[in-house]
């Protein structure tokens, strides 16, 4: 994760994230009980008065007062815990403060994963190896095959960088700590159906030691942990995997067709002799491949164990950002 | 050492971390040679399993690209993983006896294989 922004005019306004806001809070009318439960949880209190009335005046009262209640009753589980996060921003904190002491790529991320690792401990999630290397402009990702935090060595390197790109860091850690808790809580939902330790690794591909550790948690209790897994498996293992698949591929390619249409315009807009025929259908083109994008785009983020590890780490930049 | 291609430091790998409690520091000495210049092997990674010092997995990243269809000829066609990110590459699993490879395609060229975990399973 880290490198998944795209810049298109017009410009994201100063001060404002360049990462979408959840997808179920976007548009007002849109509001989910998912999105209203971590609005509830995580929010000011302005932004929540704009929302219920916005809903209010959408949907009704009666509507209303179902969404709230429903949304309030709605725990948030594990990582998302709002004690859990903001442990995490307190830990992550420290990171700005002693950036230059700690020096190495190294220790800088082993203030941010420790921290993560400490609350996956308390949830009992197998702790997952840290390992430091070149990912380019990405800052870390979770590879659930080997169960390892790969981070970006880059990005932990160098003088100290603006709040904003250390919040980006803390963001990144734990959302794919997030990512980590998933793959877990679905192995267990895998052991409370029945499945044996051979055949979630079998079915999943996540290491037999850890499978080894679900199969003594199994998860069938209904609840929201519950409801959460079944979730992220029909999107990841289930149903929708090819669905899941398809906008995962389609992602990089439309993201490249706007790069390339972008810089098309630019070169028309660069050469002198351009008509404005040519200068129209550029930009035309450039703005039809934006919005092919966003659609799709829009696809990935709401799959719910992206949606659910965005909303974390959204709260974790809010924490972090907070003065 | 003499040079060795991708499948022959595969199953170098295989041999020095299945059916082995060897620790990670050791099998980081032994596989370090793999990085010999002019062999298949650019870098060596032995990750340890948090909290003891049994192998977990070992990173190759290979000098040179290997084709995928010679991965797929010695052990057999392999599974996609889900990726977990639209922007990390696609990777394909293959269960070998104790042993799991993970393939990572490469991005613009997914009949090439660049780096490889090779995952302690016994």
């Amino acid at each position: 994760m880290g490198g998944d922004r795209l810049q298109h005019p017009p410009p994201v306004p100063a001060g404002a994230s360049a990462r979408p806001v959840h997808p179920a809070l976007a548009t007002p009318g849109a509001v989910t009980g998912d999105g209203l439960a971590h609005l509830l949880h995580h929010g000011d209190a302005a932004t929540i008065a704009r929302t219920v009335s916005g809903i209010q005046s959408r949907h009704g009262n009666g509507a209303t007062g179902r969404l709230v209640r429903a949304a309030i009753s709605r725990k948030e589980t594990g990582l998302a815990d709002p004690a859990a996060v903001t442990r995490f921003v307190g830990e992550g904190r420290k990171l700005k403060a002693n950036w230059v002491k700690l020096a190495t790529p190294e220790a800088r991320a082993k203030c941010l994963t420790d921290a993560a690792l400490a609350e996956l401990k308390t949830l009992k999630v197998p702790e997952y190896a840290v390992s430091v290397e070149d990912l380019g402009t990405n800052s870390g990702q979770f590879s659930f095959a080997v169960w390892t935090m790969r981070i970006g060595k880059d990005p932990f390197s160098g003088s100290l960088p603006s709040d904003a790109a250390i919040a980006d860091l803390a963001d990144t850690v734990l959302h794919e700590s997030r990512h980590c808790e998933q793959w877990f809580r679905m192995a267990r939902f895998q052991a409370g159906a029945g499945r044996t330790s051979a055949e979630i690794a079998t079915d999943t591909k996540i290491p037999p030691r850890i499978c080894d550790e679900a199969v003594k948690q199994p998860l069938s209790a209904a609840g929201d942990e519950l409801t959460e897994a079944q979730g992220w498996w029909k999107s990841v293992y289930g149903a929708d995997r090819p669905a899941r698949r398809k906008t995962l591929t389609d992602l990089p390619v439309l993201r490249q067709a706007y790069e390339t249409a972008a810089k098309a315009l630019e070169q028309v807009k660069a050469n002198a002799a351009s008509t404005k025929e040519q200068k129209d259908k550029a930009t035309k083109d450039r703005d039809d491949a934006f919005a092919a994008y966003q659609v799709v785009r829009a696809k990935y983020v709401a799959l719910p164990e992206e949606a659910d590890a965005w909303k974390l780490g959204a709260a974790v930049t809010a924490g972090m950002l907070k003065p | 050492m003499s040079e060795v291609n991708a499948l022959e430091a595969i199953e170098r790998v295989r041999r020095a971390i299945s059916g082995t409690r060897a620790p990670a520091v050791e099998v980081a000495v032994d596989l370090k040679a793999l990085e010999g210049e002019g062999g298949a092997v650019r870098r060596v990674g032995v990750v340890a399993v948090p909290g003891t010092d049994d192998v977990s997995h070992v990173d190759l990243e290979l000098r040179t690209a290997a084709s995928l269809a010679a991965l797929r000829g010695a052990f057999g066609e392999g599974e996609e993983l889900p990726q977990v990110h639209w922007d990390e590459p696609r990777s394909l699993f293959f269960q070998l006896p104790s042993v799991a490879v993970i393939a990572q395609l490469v991005p613009g060229d997914e009949e090439s294989v660049r780096m490889l975990s090779l995952r302690r399973d016994a």
